[in-house]
């Protein structure tokens, strides 16, 4: 198998830290994966990206025009993606702060009510791992245990709430589809 | 209905992305406007640093060319000799003019380079996260002074306009603040100077804005003006250095 993802939002919004959680997933299954996390001079905001390719086999450049699947945080990422998924494709876009009308029939939108849902759950910067919960379910490519084991340990350093929010954020997001 | 008060003409309708509470976006205003009020937008050249302010180009509705980090003024050298009736000035940070581009002003400011310098002082490295530049306060914490600054070990701020007023060759020095309305204006009339000093070939003029920078000082965007005008402005003094105009 070989899967392409963006990964894009705004600075603050976690995309660094998805892709990172991503790819070390994709590492523990035993597969080949690269990522290039990527953002702009801004001190604040700004648009940041993660891109990932994650293959069964070597995988010849981690620089990608046409993700397979992409996680949209926010508009101007929706703006700048929306055209270079490829066809069959998957965006699922974070639906509180994107506002455009889906624009092509050959892929699939799934919105998520990202903000709102991690709001709901205590915590706004949750809204990503929401979102990665979405992902894993329908893209099927890294498993839910290894997710949480990867949560955990990339928050151990941080309190047991914190851990516990974003486990039940991953919840939340694979049972929403 | 008569128009108070519009966006410059030299300025673009894009979207800023500097922090809240920046200095940029009334710099950037008050060159704007000193372009428009002086006719010469489709006559000026700018140079950008690198910085916050790289992306100023998105900004400014008139010509503006990239710099590598420090070299604007080198940069600026070039396109004045080449077109000497342009209007030609370059925008630079503390980082930019005084740490890796202290080389390049000195010898420019010392051709007396008939350019004009507008240089934004945060006393931080904004863009790179807040780390101690040469315009630090003694006592002042960043990322790299995480103790305060200490003269001892880290020498004392450099007060670039007293540093540069011996050199022959420059003719204006004015250093400016940003903290209030009163001094945003004087800051205008200072800019109006440098750029009319330009326009009538006296040679190399500075302006020095004192500018807040909420994000790396740690601070709101309130605070961070009264930091400039409780603390900055006692090491930085506003006022004409030099005018040999």
């Amino acid at each position: 198998m070989e899967e392409k993802v963006t990964l894009s939002g705004m600075g603050g919004q976690g995309i660094i830290l998805l892709g990172t959680l991503i790819a070390n997933c994709a590492m523990e299954e035993d597969r080949s994966v690269t990522l290039i996390p990527s953002y702009g001079a801004e001190m604040r905001g700004g648009l940041s990206q993660s891109y990932i390719c994650i293959s069964d086999k070597a995988i010849g450049s981690p620089v990608f025009a046409c993700p397979d699947s992409a996680i949209l945080m926010y508009q101007p990422s929706m703006d700048k993606y929306e055209n270079s998924i490829n066809p069959d494709g998957l965006i699922i876009y974070n639906e509180n702060m994107v506002f455009s009308k889906p624009a092509r029939r050959d892929i699939t939108y799934i919105p998520v009510a990202a903000n709102m849902k991690a709001q709901e759950l205590g915590n706004l910067k949750a809204a990503n791992i929401i979102m990665l919960g979405v992902w894993c379910k329908k893209r099927k490519i890294i498993g839910y245990d290894t997710v949480s084991r990867a949560i955990r340990n990339i928050f151990k350093t941080k309190s047991q709430k914190v851990t516990d929010l974003n486990l039940k954020a991953l919840d939340l997001g694979y049972h929403l589809v | 209905m008569a128009i108070v008060f519009k966006k410059p003409r030299s300025m673009t309708d894009t979207h800023m992305h500097y922090c809240p509470g920046c200095g940029h976006g009334v710099a950037h205003r008050l060159v704007a406007e000193v372009i428009d009020e002086l006719n010469v937008r489709e006559e000026t050249i700018a140079v950008a640093p690198v910085g916050c302010a790289v992306l100023a180009y998105d900004y400014w509705d008139f010509d503006v060319t990239e710099s590598a980090h420090g070299r604007a003024p080198a940069v600026a050298t070039g396109i004045k000799r080449v077109f000497p009736d342009k209007v030609v000035f370059t925008y630079q940070g503390d980082g930019d003019l005084i740490s890796i581009g202290g080389n390049e002003l000195l010898h420019c400011a010392n051709r007396g380079e008939n350019i004009t310098v507008v240089f934004i002082n945060n006393t931080v490295y904004g863009m790179t996260g807040g780390q101690m530049a040469p315009t630090t306060l003694p006592g002042q914490k960043t990322t790299t002074t995480p103790l305060g600054r200490d003269p001892a070990t880290e020498g004392h701020p450099i007060r670039v306009c007293e540093l540069l007023s011996s050199i022959p060759g420059v003719k204006y020095l004015e250093r400016v603040s940003l903290d209030k309305t009163a001094n945003i204006i004087k800051a205008r009339k200072a800019l109006m100077k440098a750029f009319q000093a330009q326009l009538d070939k006296k040679g190399f003029s500075l302006v020095e804005m004192l500018t807040p920078c909420p994000t790396n000082w740690g601070m709101n965007a309130h605070e961070s003006l009264k930091f400039i005008s409780n603390d900055v402005i006692k090491y930085f003094p506003t006022g004409v250095i030099k005018d040999e105009l």
